[in-house]
């Protein structure tokens, strides 16, 4: 098409440029030709003139013959001055046969020029020499000399050469701003439809960037679906694994008790791989319920240090480029390690023969330049850039589109499932920052995560108090709501096993059921989705009505705006992600109530 | 009328540049009329043609070598006492010699085509030309009716000079 419409505009200013210099050509032979017409104009005039001085002369010639021939003086100056009287003839001279000349006028130059019949022209005037005959005897000579041309007349013969001159000129200064005229609109055009064609690219590009968020996006709310579904199993399997070893751990040792607790553990390891794939496809579909804190970049990277070194092996070295002054950032720590770590594992795989990985950070400011060409859309301001780069095999630029999607892997089967970069771009976009990714075959690749600045003076999260694990039963009151059945069982079984008093319930109502039939908790443990007429924050406000002033510990696969808001946990919400495990949630369970015992909150 | 002053002054002014004979002194009246002789038939038609120009001195000669010195054409001048019918004369100056006199001359070629000059000097009788001096001028009279008796034609031009025409 912007061939066509170029090749277009190639034909157009070729018909105008033929078109003017046809108009110049006409110009300028229309002027050749003037100029021609005025030469053969002006020569047969002369021609003319000088036919019309030759038969005067001879007239004249033919008066003075006789006068001459008998020196009749008076009669000779007769005729001289009669012929004089013409206001065309300047000068009559007549010269006898001895060359003694008659002129009315002192000498002049025109007297003194030599005998030879015939007309010439002396300083632009017409000097007619004839000899006087009469019947063969040559008796002397006369001359004629014309007056100069009148102005008036000398106008009169160039009047239409000049004409055509101006014409011409006039025709060729218009043709010549015509051209340029042309040339400039030509130019103006060209740039126009380069401009045109540049912006069509840009929105072919951009149109290009939006179908690939889109389809991200559709992909996530698949891959979503699916995971939330498969964390609800897993929960439930990896409890039953749990509480299978610890019933094989109450049963005398033996040959069959190990090797049941061999399968067990093998299952279990599955298990728990398979929850950290499901983790994966819901940080990518951005549903995987974060943790932000206010967490200092520099410090973070250089905490992953030695599980890095060990991650990447002896061949790869590993540089770190913290930049001085580095903002604080407002994001999910484990998530951001975990994010890290998947970059760093790739480069890994990318220089199989050893090389250099890099992780920088530094202070950036994304304009709204900048934030245009972002797709999925990316608000400007302040941030700070985690870059992980390596020298390793780099990628072609097609599959650098891709390379975000849940699955896309080039590894081998088994060796590589795709979802470690999925992790990343919804961690972060989760987070609402940003990935951009840079890569060159045989050269490397950059990857660079801007996570938003974090404003605010408060103190960065402390790593949590370890606790001891022999210490975690109690004897409070839990309400526990969830709509899972097998995962509402396995639940209430691992609190009472802690020894705590659970009311359970499988939706809102029945959760306040539980508080009318007199039942006070000391800690409101739900689900965050729920069938019927509550959610679980609305749960935890209809407790909070009721004056009942209890710790909230909610659970979730994943969420939607029910607590976490945009996918970030509001402060002083506590959570625990499907699927856990026992320990973990025995250890949640105990920090929760314990906090709440420590420092009472106020209605 | 200063153009007029002026003309009339240019006119003097001619007058004496161009009035100066080129051999310096006035040449004499014969030399004048020796002059005139051969540049006459020049103005003549019916004359038959012929080079070179026969001009018959018929009597007396006062011009001596003259004539041929300033003929205008190639000339033959002949020093006759009589002409006779077959002289074969284009011109006939008559000054009347003893033999012969003006009279019995222009008599004896009268009708044929010869052109004749007389001299007021010679004697009253006049041919076709008859040279006078004038007011220190050499002039002419001019007889047509001699002329178209021997069917030559004088040009106008000629009788324009002439003092006086007979026709
Ligand atoms: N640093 C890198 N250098 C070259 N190619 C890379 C790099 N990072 C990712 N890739 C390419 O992108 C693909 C997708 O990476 P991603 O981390 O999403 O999945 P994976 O690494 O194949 O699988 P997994 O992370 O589960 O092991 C990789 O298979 C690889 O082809
Ligand atoms: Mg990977």
């Amino acid at each position: 098409m912007s061939m066509m419409e170029s090749e277009a505009l190639g034909r157009v200013r070729r018909t105008e440029r033929r078109q003017f210099n046809i108009v110049r050509f006409s110009a300028v032979a229309l002027l050749a030709l003037g100029l021609i017409l005025g030469v053969l104009r002006e020569l047969d005039f002369r021609a003319q003139a000088a036919d019309a001085a030759r038969v005067q002369a001879d007239i004249f010639a033919g008066a003075v013959s006789a006068p001459l021939a008998f020196e009749d003086r008076p009669t000779l100056l007769q005729n001289l001055r009669a012929f004089q009287r013409d206001p065309e003839i300047a000068e009559a001279i007549v010269y006898g046969m001895g060359g003694e000349q008659v002129a009315l006028r002192p000498s002049s130059e025109f007297q003194k020029l030599p005998l030879q019949p015939g007309a010439r022209r002396v300083q632009g005037r017409l000097v007619v020499t004839r000899p006087v005959i009469e019947e063969g005897v040559h008796l002397g000579w006369v001359r004629l000399v014309a007056a100069p041309d009148p102005l008036l007349r000398v106008l009169g013969r160039y009047a239409a050469i000049g004409l055509m001159t101006v014409i011409a000129t006039l025709l060729l200064w218009f043709a010549g701003r015509m051209a340029l005229r042309l040339e400039q609109r030509a130019g103006q055009l060209e740039a126009a439809n380069a401009r045109l064609q540049d912006e069509m690219a840009q929105r072919a590009r951009a149109e290009e960037a939006l179908r690939q968020s889109q389809k991200m996006e559709a992909l996530g709310q698949l891959t979503g679906g699916v995971a939330h579904d498969f964390n609800n199993l897993l929960t439930v399997i990896m409890g039953g694994l749990e509480t299978i070893g610890r019933q094989l751990a109450k049963l005398p040792g033996g040959p069959e008790s190990a090797r049941m607790m061999r399968a067990r553990d093998m299952a279990l390891h599955g298990a728990e791989r398979a929850a950290t794939l499901t983790q994966r496809l819901l940080a990518f579909s951005r549903r995987q319920p974060l943790q932000p804190a206010t967490l200092d970049p520099n410090k973070l990277v250089q905490g992953m240090g030695d599980l890095l070194r060990r991650a990447l092996g002896e061949t790869i070295e590993l540089e770190t480029v913290l930049t001085g002054g580095a903002w604080r950032i407002q994001a999910d720590a484990a998530q951001l390690e975990n994010a890290i770590l998947n970059l760093a594992v790739n480069a890994r795989d990318a220089m199989p023969e050893g090389g250099r990985l890099t992780i920088e950070t530094a202070n950036a400011s994304l304009d709204e330049a900048y934030a245009d060409k972002v797709p999925e859309g990316l608000t400007p301001g302040q941030y700070v850039m985690i870059a992980v780069t390596d020298t390793g095999s780099g990628m072609p630029p097609e599959i650098l589109n891709m390379v975000f999607e849940p699955f896309f892997t080039t590894k081998e089967v088994g060796k590589g499932t795709g979802l470690g970069l999925s992790q990343v771009y919804g961690f972060v976009r989760q987070s609402h920052g940003h990935v951009a990714i840079y890569s060159e075959v045989g050269v490397g690749t950059t990857i660079k995560i801007y996570l938003p600045r974090r404003l605010g003076e408060e103190a960065l999260a402390e790593d949590a108090q370890p606790i001891n694990t022999d210490l975690l039963t109690g004897d409070e009151r839990i309400l526990l709501v969830e709509d899972h059945d097998d995962l509402r069982s396995y639940s209430a079984g691992i609190l009472r096993e802690l020894g705590y008093e659970v009311c359970v319930a499988r939706d809102g109502d029945a959760a306040l059921g539980c508080l009318d039939s007199g039942f006070v908790p000391d800690l409101l443990f739900t689900d965050v989705i729920l069938p019927g007429g509550y959610n679980g924050r609305q749960l935890a406000d209809a407790v909070a009505e009721r004056k009942i002033d209890v710790p909230v510990l909610f659970t979730t696969g994943y969420t939607r705006n029910a607590i976490v808001h945009h996918g970030r946990l509001d402060p002083g919400v506590d959570l625990i992600t499907k699927p856990f495990t026992f320990e973990q949630l025995a250890e949640k369970v105990r920090r929760v109530l314990d906090r709440a015992a420590a420092e009472p909150r106020t209605p | 009328m200063r153009a007029k002053a002026l003309l009339v002054r240019l006119m003097a002014f001619a007058l004496a540049a161009g009035g100066a004979a080129p051999a310096g002194a006035q040449p004499s009246d014969a030399a004048i009329k020796a002059a005139f002789i051969t540049k006459f038939p020049a103005f003549v038609q019916g004359l038959p043609d012929g080079a070179p120009l026969n001009v018959c001195i018929v009597g007396p000669d006062s011009f001596g070598s003259a004539i041929e010195r300033s003929a205008a054409v190639r000339v033959v001048v002949r020093r006759l006492a009589v002409v006779t019918p077959t002289s074969g004369c284009h011109v006939v100056y008559a000054t009347g010699g003893a033999r012969q006199s003006v009279r019995d001359a222009l008599a004896i070629v009268a009708g044929a085509p010869v052109l004749t000059i007389t001299d007021g000097g010679a004697g009253p009788t006049r041919g076709m030309i008859h040279f006078v001096v004038a007011g220190e001028r050499v002039r002419f009279h001019v007889d047509t009716l001699q002329a178209s008796r021997s069917h030559l034609q004088l040009s106008s031009k000629l009788l324009a000079l002439a003092l006086s025409v007979r026709q």
